[in-house]
């Protein structure tokens, strides 16, 4: 008893310093600069030199390239954009009463004009021979020499928002209010270009110009080949501010107007990620995409070294490697200490005898045990433990505590698709779980040929024999409006009137699916009650007949009360049940139409497999399973079953 | 026993025989008429499907309630085409993981219900703790726990495993009630003529559970070959999906205009449904409504 109780204590020792020291070593490759406003602009320079950070509070400021402050220029107004020159010598700063200056690497001015118009981007080529701004509200490219004269403009199918260029400028692109993304060659020839479903935020174009990314407001982030064809695209669930990609397009960096910072690789699978709490409104890659420097509105610019984060969370499974061999050890230990106390006291050794001679009774369980731990035991503890997490199977994982559940306060698909589950349910219940049921069982039991009793059981049960996807695509038939029995029905008797897209309208939709099913013979609940039924003892309803009960009477004072436990248990597996649905959607409506059939399950199931937010997914798989346990319980606990044993 | 018989005795006294038959069969014409009218709204997506699935989509279009013209027969075999490979893909499946099911079932069920052993209680606690935990927390961990750590997506033990590892938790429960029933002098005698714990259950434990054993192997032949949840997770490749998930990309990818053959094959998937439950119904209610003896 002693020696289980310190073996305890020992793990759970452990798993507190394993804990601590794994929220120590992910937080270690990213070094925060906070400025006093928020962070309009980053760039770094392609030799990696030197970084650069445009900021509402009117500075711009120049670091190394892991953070280290080197100077700070203060401008006439809030830094819109920002920009360094290939080898870092020179840098470009506009601000918002249409300054441009350039400087030079130490931080010296060299010259400042004064734009035409408010400028949305600029880029700068090599030694500053080419400075581009790209115009906020007009068409255009202004062009600039490294004196700073304008040197002619360019005409663009649409006002840009975004610009990006390859060091040599010989490719580049840019992201317009359209729309649309467009690559121009160095002469200014359009190759391809690119449409999204929002104005497009940002764009970033691989030093080689092989691989484009495209930020847009349709709030996805889309890698692009040379030929403009697509490699990955990724919802983010909000608007894309800013995007880069690095050398060979192996880090794609993004940054939401949610509050996500994130880098994926070149198959789009996320390597990194963070949650800012705040929009983001500029991201910049390194060359080789292994340093990262991002901005938020919350006055933050983060340099994040990608590929330390990366082994840091290496070392961190170093850690868990570490950890299990402790805990191992630990284990063993104790297990040998408390085998010798066990074998030292008679009641220990009689019990070693018991379990060896019943060792065939432990073999024959094993196949059991094998499959239970690894399908059904290990994916409850990894969901359990997972909604804790950033959870990236295959690439970097990381703790992030509640933020999953926090995420979910904010999902709007989610949110909405609480009272549908509510209204299903509980119109499942009423319906299709007691009523029906209930009403079809008295029938059933109240009549007096066995044989009719029967054959109505095997009638009920007949329907079963379709597959439930083939029925659930039968219903949509039913409710298609042109050749569905539904409107067929309604036509053939005069009812044209009412006939309808019922699947299609987002005010009917909800109510076919509540329709669904119709009559609601459910016919498992039916037996449960019929049976319940057959079991109360004849004295009882005699004995109520002979006080002169009437049928209305006896349902209510006998029947209803001696039910008791097969309510219980209609009711317990329908709530268990009505709550995780989530099957007919998926098939049927897929959520819509407008989200009017959307149901927290659904949610759950599209953000593991559309969205790769596995760990936002685990955590409101977890939540349902709280939710349903308490239900259970408290319907376990008040609903008193006074059915005879 | 007196009770009854004092009831029986004042309703023959009070009983006016011949208006109360009258009542009697007119309520018991209302309660056929009730039931009727439930059976038959009940039968109308099936009569539907039927009717449906020897017609065109023109047909049904221009003259929904007239009957088809001509007997499109050849709908069936445009849908086996389409999924006569999956009915066999679901066959292999789901029976595999029913006989997996069965058999870990009775051997476990038999440990748990005649086995004394230390720890038993404890063991079977946690077999049971599982019924309590919902599917939808453990569906997507499976799903990567299968994807990304076994790389067992594509295959069909990807679908068997977690079908019969999900579906013994049941199966071990009712078999332990049903041979904790047995009277223990049986295996007693058996163990005294020098049976072992193998040969108590192979020849004894195992044939007299035999009822509750086919009830749940018709329990879960039925719930896996109706899952489509799992196998739209795990199974990509149109060539190995199941019945389920066949039907689901046959409406969702083709056509409006080949309503017959997906009506059609609606019908054909419905058969190995309709060969077990005609041989296994009275299993199947057993075990569907078994739950509700223990709450």
């Amino acid at each position: 008893m002693n020696a289980r109780k310190w073996l305890w204590i020992a793990l759970i020792m452990l798993l507190g310093l394993g804990w601590g020291s794994v929220a120590l070593a992910s937080s270690a490759p990213i070094v925060d600069f906070s400025a006093k406003d928020v962070i309009y602009s980053t760039a770094i320079a392609d030799n990696s030199s030197l970084a650069v950070v445009g900021s509402r509070d009117d500075h711009v400021y120049a670091f190394t390239l892991h953070g280290h402050l080197l100077w700070k220029r203060v401008m006439a107004n809030a830094v819109s954009s920002v920009a360094v020159s290939p080898r870092g010598n020179f840098i470009v700063a506009i601000d918002q009463e249409n300054q441009m200056t350039l400087y030079t690497r130490t931080g010296r001015q060299l010259w400042n004009v004064t734009l035409p118009n408010t400028a949305s981007a600029v880029v700068v080529g090599p030694k500053a021979r080419n400075i581009w701004v790209a115009s906020q509200e007009i068409p255009l490219i202004f062009k600039y020499n490294h004196r700073g004269n304008n040197t002619g403009q360019m005409v663009l199918p649409a006002a840009a928002v975004s610009m990006a260029a390859t060091p040599t400028m010989d490719r580049w692109v840019v992201g317009t209010i359209n729309n649309q993304a467009y690559l121009y060659n160095g002469r200014g020839r359009e190759v391809w270009s690119f449409s999204t479903s929002g104005t497009v935020n940002g764009v970033g174009i691989s030093p080689g110009g092989r691989f484009v990314v495209v930020g847009s407001q349709d709030q996805s982030a889309y890698l692009l080949n040379d030929h403009g064809r697509i490699v990955w695209s990724k919802s983010f669930g909000n608007a894309v501010n800013a995007v880069a990609v690095s050398h060979g397009g192996d880090r794609v960096g993004v940054a939401t107007a949610s509050d996500l910072l994130a880098v994926l690789n070149r198959s789009g699978k996320t390597l990194w990620s963070l949650n800012t709490g705040q929009p983001n409104d500029a991201m910049a890659l390194s060359e080789n995409g292994n340093q990262l420097l991002a901005g938020s509105q919350n006055h933050t610019a983060y340099f994040v070294n990608i590929s330390q984060a990366a082994s840091s969370f290496a070392s961190r499974g170093q850690w868990i490697v570490a950890l299990v061999i402790a805990l191992g050890v630990a284990v063993v230990a104790a297990g040998w200490w408390s085998w010798r106390k066990i074998t030292r006291s008679p009641k220990g050794r009689r019990l070693i005898y018991e379990v060896k001679s019943h060792r065939i009774s432990y073999i024959m369980l094993i196949p059991t045990f094998a499959l239970l731990l690894l399908f059904n035991y290990y994916p409850a503890v990894s969901g359990l433990y997972h909604s804790l997490y950033y959870w990236n199977p295959g690439a970097v994982s990381y703790f992030v505590g509640f933020a999953n559940f926090a995420q979910m306060a904010s999902d709007q698909l989610l949110l909405v698709g609480i009272p549908h589950i509510i209204i299903l349910m509980a119109t499942g219940i009423i319906f299709g779980g007691l009523g029906v049921p209930l009403l079809v069982a008295e029938l059933m039991f109240h009549l007096r040929s066995e044989r009719a009793q029967y054959w109505y059981r095997v009638l009920f049960i007949v329907p079963l024999v379709i597959p439930s996807v083939a029925s659930i695509l039968i219903w949509q038939n039913i409710y298609e409006p042109n050749v569905g029995l539904l409107n067929a029905t309604l036509k053939a008797v005069g009812l044209s009137g009412l006939t309808h897209d019922w699947l299609g309208n987002p005010h009917l939709a909800l109510g076919a699916l509540i329709f669904m099913g119709f009559p609601w013979t459910n016919i498992i609940a039916v037996l449960v009650f019929y049976a319940g039924l057959l079991a109360i003892p004849g004295e009882l309803i005699d004995a109520a007949r002979v006080d002169g009960a009437h049928l209305a009477r006896l349902i209510r004072k006998i029947h209803l009360p001696m039910l008791t436990g097969q309510f219980k248990f209609v009711l317990v597996t329908s709530v268990i049940g009505g709550l995780q649905a989530f099957g007919v959607q998926l098939v049927m409506t897929g959520g819509g139409p407008e989200n009017s059939t959307f149901v927290p399950g659904l949610e759950m199931y599209y953000a593991a497999t559309k969205y790769d937010e596995l760990g936002y997914s685990a955590a409101i798989s977890v939540s349902m399973f709280i939710i349903i346990m308490v239900m259970t319980i408290i319907q376990m606990k008040y609903i008193k079953s006074t059915a005879v044993e | 026993m007196s009770v009854p018989v004092a009831a029986e005795a004042v309703r023959q006294v009070v009983r006016k025989p011949t208006i109360k038959r009258a009542k009697r069969t007119k309520s018991q014409a209302m309660i056929h008429l009730v039931l009727l009218g439930f059976v038959v709204f009940s039968f109308v997506p099936l009569v539907l499907t039927l009717f449906l699935s020897v017609r065109t989509y023109g047909q049904v279009l221009v003259a929904f309630w007239h009957l088809p013209e001509p007997w499109l027969w050849q709908n069936y075999v445009t849908a086996w085409d389409v999924v006569g490979r999956n009915i066999f893909n679901s066959l292999g499946y789901c029976l595999a993981a029913t006989i997996l099911t069965m058999a870990l079932s009775a051997l476990s069920g038999f440990v748990f219900g005649r086995h004394r052993f230390p720890g038993r209680d404890t063991l079977f606690l946690g077999v049971l703790a599982l019924i309590m935990i919902p599917g939808i927390l453990t569906l997507i961990p499976s799903y990567i726990l299968v994807t990304d750590l076994l790389h067992l997506n594509n295959t069909p033990l990807a679908l068997i495993l977690p079908w019969a590892s999900g579906s013994q938790v049941l199966g071990i429960f009712l078999v332990r009630s049903y041979v904790a029933s047995i009277p223990e002098e049986i295996f007693e005698s058996a163990r005294l003529d020098g049976a072992g714990e193998w040969a108590n259950f192979r020849y004894l434990g195992f044939p007299m559970s035999w009822p509750m054993i086919v009830t749940i192997g018709v329990l879960t032949m039925v719930g896996t070959y109706n899952d489509y949840i799992w196998p739209s997770l795990v199974i990509n490749s149109p060539s190995l999906e199941p019945i389920a998930n066949a039907l689901w990309r046959f409406s969702s990818t083709y056509t409006i205009s080949d309503l017959g053959p997906e009506f059609a094959a609606y019908v054909i998937s419905a058969v190995p449904l309709i060969i077990l439950m005609a041989f296994g119904m009275r299993y199947f209610i057993r075990g569907a409504t078994s739950g509700a003896i223990k709450l």
